[in-house]
């Protein structure tokens, strides 16, 4: 029996005039789970929302959406907010109440329910969600994974049927987003609760899905098997396969037999059939290292910083030099101190013993160092991006130059807020660019981005670097590290513990690497990107 | 935090501090006053701590001086004259003395609420009216539930535009103040754009719909019953007493004292263990985890 028939919806919004869905059909079964992706803006979250009568957009629309046989919009209001629970992207705006176990109960005190009914309901989803430990704590305490786990146990404890997730984990960082992702699985598993989760970062979730939905311009694209689905994007040779994990993306760019791994265990299974003699093939192709003349952008020498006087040292002997025309990432796990060290740089912070210098002059004196937030959003301050960089150039034609060279021309007119997360984080830097800064820190840059903004903002900073700019990344985000940069480092208990060239950088790890490096350790020797892989399997013929 | 009050039902502290800051305002006797204010400052050292305490009385000392110095600055009142002032109004006597006891009485008043601050905390605050306004009670807790959240925004803001570019930092007052304009308005675009999050949060959670019930962790046991009737018998019978007339107190034309009797001492007693009931009830805690210790 089908949970939710959607049958050619078509959708336009009061202002748009070009529909945002166009004749979407759609099957969910129940107990089935359902990963949507497509680039950003091509409906995903529309269509979603049209899930739950509640929250659906106002606009004009035809063509139905059935749950169990019925229009959902016929559904009884307090059935409707019980059964079909809705986690939102963003894990602080979700969260209603001041405390953990109020946020908790929340739902159930819409509903109706008395305490009784409540306390149990309450008690048992915080021991399934593990909140036990922090359950009486407010909630601004809490960690974004921790929030967005707390939303989703306060959907939960309303035992709905179906879960409907519009990109939960896009504001988490990998680790979060996988226990978050475990977490949907589990309760697809155990309960037998109907998932449809909408994604960019694809690595986690494609082999968990029943099925994979692709969708483009507000058009389904392609629906099935995961592996089915990628095959056929594959065939079209479609963008959306820039979102896709590593092993489906070396698959899909080498174009080598065999059934397509979408997981970095069935990568290598797969990349073992092909090459029969491990380690024989290399990819070390360029491996020396960018040689850049004259004196550091930016040098950091021992540096200690601690926040208090009494609390525990956040860098223990941070050293880093970045050349000008460089571009230096900084990787490390949560709470290793890495936007502690960009503030330390920024000169936002000042450590207690060591120098930061900036083009050789101490940093307290000041220079030219310009740094882009994790949040882009707090960067702008007016209604439009034309006005808000205008504000920082105070000349229009600098204006235009800069939006030429970051492409978000078109943007120009439109209020920050209203742009997509890679939109905002470009014309976040495009402010930054304004003030022409030496050296630029880039502070988890690629958050929430898809697939596609990621290659084409590598390709902003690489031809930034080339002008002569140092820029330092620190961020989460390995596979991009691997890509954009010409050094990469890894803080760890406030100090850098290792730096290199990505290749022997990544290649040297064995947990704490790229995707790429993990399928094929002992196979291909020194590959680290999918490029890697896919030029060494051109090598070899395959 | 030791603090066995806090541990009782909402509906228990709400009575406790209800009473005691009623009764210390409506007895002008000064033996009550004088108990009320005592034990308010020994439980607001109790609860915070001598140094917190000793910053508050820095300005409550003078608060409640400047009470004494206003009464008998505008009441002429009184028979005892002590001298004339330089508009020869008569200062009196029992006008001064009405003054003091007035500054006593606000202060023991202000103990008693930062105490009610310790104990009642938001939580409690919402229950107590989570059944009667439904709706205030929520906007209050998504109120505290916003408040740390634009404070954390704010300092991401200004830290944001600090690092984008240094020169900004220190140039001109017009500028800054320009500036932080600027930042205030970006916050209410923000806090307006979440908030369609949030209402879409909650709607998606049923909210809006007949019948919503207010949930709370606390409930009401036998100990918090005992303790509730204690307080509300304590109550009556002091109230009953100063009805009576027993503890009757008269400041003009000439100070007049009801004559001490036992009705009067035990009425005072009474009000003494009303107020330090709190207290009372941490000392027994604190007897009945020494002698468990003795027994082990």
């Amino acid at each position: 029996m089908d949970v939710f028939q959607i049958k050619d919806l078509t959708f336009t919004y009061p202002t748009g005039e070009k529909p945002v869905l166009r004749e979407v059909s759609l099957d969910i079964a129940r107990g089935e789970f359902v990963t949507l992706c497509g680039k950003t803006g091509s409906g995903k979250t529309t269509l979603l929302r049209h899930l739950k009568p509640a929250i659906t957009p106002h606009g004009r629309c035809a063509g139905e959406v059935l749950f169990s046989g019925r229009p959902v919009r016929e559904l009884d209001p307090r059935r409707q907010a019980a059964e079909i629970g809705f986690v939102f992207q963003s894990p602080d705006n979700q969260i209603v109440t001041d405390k953990v176990w109020h946020e908790l109960a929340f739902g159930l005190e819409s509903l109706g329910y008395d305490t009784r009914t409540i306390r149990i309901r309450v008690a048992e989803t915080a021991y399934y969600f593990g909140i036990g430990e922090w359950f009486r704590k407010p909630v601004d305490k809490l960690s974004g994974g921790q929030k967005q786990l707390l939303n989703l146990a306060g959907i939960m404890a309303m035992q709905p049927s179906v879960l409907v997730l519009d990109e939960p984990t896009s504001q988490l960082d990998p680790i979060a987003a996988l226990e978050f992702i475990h977490t949907i699985h589990r309760i697809n598993r155990e309960l037998g609760v109907t998932v449809i989760i909408s994604e960019h970062r694809l690595e986690e979730l494609l082999h968990l899905s029943d099925r994979l939905v692709v969708m483009d311009n507000g058009e389904i694209l392609a629906q099935g098997k995961p592996s089915d689905v990628c095959v056929d994007l594959i065939g079209r040779g479609h963008d959306m396969l820039m979102s896709m994990p590593t092993p489906v993306r070396v698959y899909a760019e080498s174009r080598a037999p065999g059934e397509c791994p979408l997981t970095v265990g069935q990568g290598r299974k797969w990349l073992s059939t092909l090459i029969k003699t491990p380690e024989a093939v290399s990819a070390d192709t360029d491996l020396k290292e960018k040689t850049v003349d004259g004196k550091p952008a930016l040098e950091l020498d021992n540096v200690w910083f601690r926040y208090e006087k009494s609390s525990a040292d956040v860098l223990r002997g941070f050293s880093i030099s970045v050349m000008p025309g460089e571009i230096v990432s900084v990787a490390g796990g949560n709470g290793a101190g890495k936007t502690t060290a960009l503030s330390v740089m920024s000169g936002a912070l000042k450590p207690y013993r060591g120098k930061v210098k900036l083009f050789g002059k101490p940093a307290s004196k000041g220079g030219n160092i310009g740094m882009l937030p994790q949040d882009a959003k707090t960067v702008f301050l007016t209604d439009s991006v034309k006005k808000d960089l205008e504000e920082a150039a105070g000349n229009i034609n600098r204006v235009y130059e800069i939006a030429k060279l970051l492409g978000i021309t078109h943007l120009l007119e439109s209020h920050p807020y209203d742009l997509s997360g890679g939109e905002q984080q470009k014309a976040a830097l495009a402010k930054l660019l304004l003030r022409d800064p030496g050296i630029l820190l880039l502070d988890e840059p690629t958050k929430g981005f898809d697939g596609f903004f990621k290659k084409e903002f590598s390709k902003i900073l690489k031809s930034l670097a080339d002008s002569g700019k140092a820029i330092v990344i620190v961020s989460h985000d390995l596979e991009f590290c691997a890509g954009v940069s010409d050094r990469c480092a890894m803080l760890f208990d406030g100090i850098n513990i290792t730096e290199n060239i990505p290749k022997y950088f990544f290649g040297g790890n064995s947990f704490y690497t790229t995707a790429a490096s993990r399928m094929s350790r002992g196979i291909i020797s020194a590959a680290v990107t999918p490029g890697d892989i896919v030029n060494a399997l051109k090598e070899e013929g395959i | 935090m030791n603090n066995t009050f806090g541990a009782y039902h909402p509906v228990v502290g709400f009575g406790f501090f209800f009473s005691v800051v009623v009764f210390t305002v409506l007895f002008t006797n000064p033996v009550m006053a004088g108990i009320s204010f005592f034990v308010s400052l020994i439980y607001a050292v109790y609860l915070k701590g001598g140094r917190a305490v000793l910053s508050q009385m820095k300005f409550l000392l003078p608060a409640a001086l400047m009470a004494a110095l206003i009464n008998p600055l505008v009441n002429h009142r009184g028979a005892n004259i002590l001298f004339y002032t330089f508009s020869g109004n008569p200062v009196t006597l029992e006008s001064v003395l009405y003054g003091l006891l007035t500054g006593v009485m606000l202060m023991s008043v202000f103990l008693w609420f930062s105490c009610y601050g310790e104990i009642m905390t938001s939580d409690k605050f919402i229950y107590m009216f989570g059944k009667p306004l439904p709706a205030l009670s929520l906007i209050i807790t998504m109120t505290l539930c916003f408040v740390p959240r634009f404070g954390i925004r704010l300092r991401q803001i200004s830290t944001a535009q600090r690092c984008l570019g240094q020169e900004t930092r220190g140039t001109g007052k017009i500028r800054r103040a320009k500036e932080a304009m600027m930042i205030l308005s970006a916050m209410t675009t923000w806090a307006l754009e979440n908030s369609i999050e949030t209402a879409d949060s909650m709607k998606a959670r049923g909210f809006g719909l007949p019948g919503r019930t207010s949930f709370s962790l606390y409930t009401f046991t036998r100990r918090d019953a005992y303790v509730l009737a204690l307080i509300i018998l304590f109550s009556v019978i002091v109230i009953a007493a100063a009805a009576a007339g027993v503890s009757g107190i008269e400041f003009y034309p000439v100070l007049r004292t009801a004559d001490f009797s036992f009705m009067y001492g035990s009425a005072c007693v009474l009000y003494g263990m009303l107020c330090a009931l709190p207290l009372i009830l941490e000392g027994l805690e604190q007897l009945k985890w020494t002698y468990f210790r003795l027994k082990i």
